[in-house]
């Protein structure tokens, strides 16, 4: 048997193991640093002071407290039962809406109840302090 | 006849094995480039509160932190609100938007005193920043 003296010159290959060094450096880069947060956004009205809005009679008053429970037309509300009070009434979109929170309450029960009247397509709010 | 295997082949061997991992690794890379969102880092103070809505945020500008103690943070910087009057009276005219983004957790009260500020430099509406979910969670 005759056995080369000379085995054939290796064809030149690129290594992939600094590739695949790269890829997983990316790759945990990216898991670390990403969120999969959707972000969106509320609009309040603020209108001027010398103009008080529209009819007091057409619009909605609420007055949210600091645990979270809704004074409407004499009622005791919670976001989930507002969610039913309004389902019975047909307000227009066009109504406004003034929302008189508590001091003491935290934005995300406000955020709540508006998100219940912009189910219902109540979109023109005006947010008021309550007091007492 | 004995065939010797050269070194070639056996790193083309063994790179074969390798290229389907390397091809899932790019898919994983490509669905967080794709789908993650590294731009809008969520500050731990100021954590906005959740929403229904599903309304996008389309708004560009300058955002106002309100944090969970009820600090106004303007270009990094905290202010107290006599503080953000005087700059405010210092500074141009505001743009008829502003962008607030508040913790979920800080209380109305502190959302109040801001408002009226806003009102009386003509500001005449304020985009809460919040965070979509489906509502079922």
């Amino acid at each position: 048997m005759r056995l080369p003296t000379r085995l054939p010159r290796a064809v030149m290959r690129i290594s992939l193991t600094p590739l695949i060094d790269i890829d997983f450096i990316l790759l945990l880069f990216f898991i670390l640093e990403s969120n999969f947060l959707r972000f969106g956004e509320l609009v309040f009205n603020i209108p001027p002071q010398d103009q008080p809005g529209e009819s007091a009679t057409a619009a909605l008053e609420l007055q949210v407290f600091a645990d979270g429970q809704i004074w409407l037309d004499g009622q005791t509300l919670k976001p989930a039962t507002l969610n039913a009070y309004l389902n019975d009434r047909k307000y227009d979109a066009r109504t406004p809406v003034f929302i008189r929170a508590q001091d003491e309450l935290p934005i995300q029960l406000l955020v709540n109840v508006v998100d219940v009247l912009q189910r219902h397509s109540l979109s023109k709010l005006q947010i008021l302090p309550l007091r007492e | 006849m004995i065939k010797l295997e050269t070194n070639s082949s056996a790193a083309r061997r063994i790179d074969d094995k390798i290229i389907p991992m390397i091809n899932i690794i790019f898919l994983l890379l490509m669905f967080f480039l794709i789908v993650g969102n590294i731009s809008e880092l969520v500050d731990e103070d100021v954590v906005p509160p959740r929403s229904t809505s599903n309304t996008l945020s389309t708004s560009a500008g300058t955002e106002w932190l309100l944090t969970r103690d009820g600090v106004v943070v303007l270009d990094g910087q905290a202010v107290g609100l006599s503080q953000l009057a005087a700059r405010l009276e210092v500074a141009g005219p505001l743009p008829e938007r502003i962008i607030l983004r508040a913790d979920g957790n800080a209380n109305s009260g502190a959302l109040m005193p801001l408002m009226e500020l806003l009102r009386k430099h003509g500001v005449e509406t304020i985009s809460l920043v919040t965070i979509n979910h489906d509502g079922d969670s």
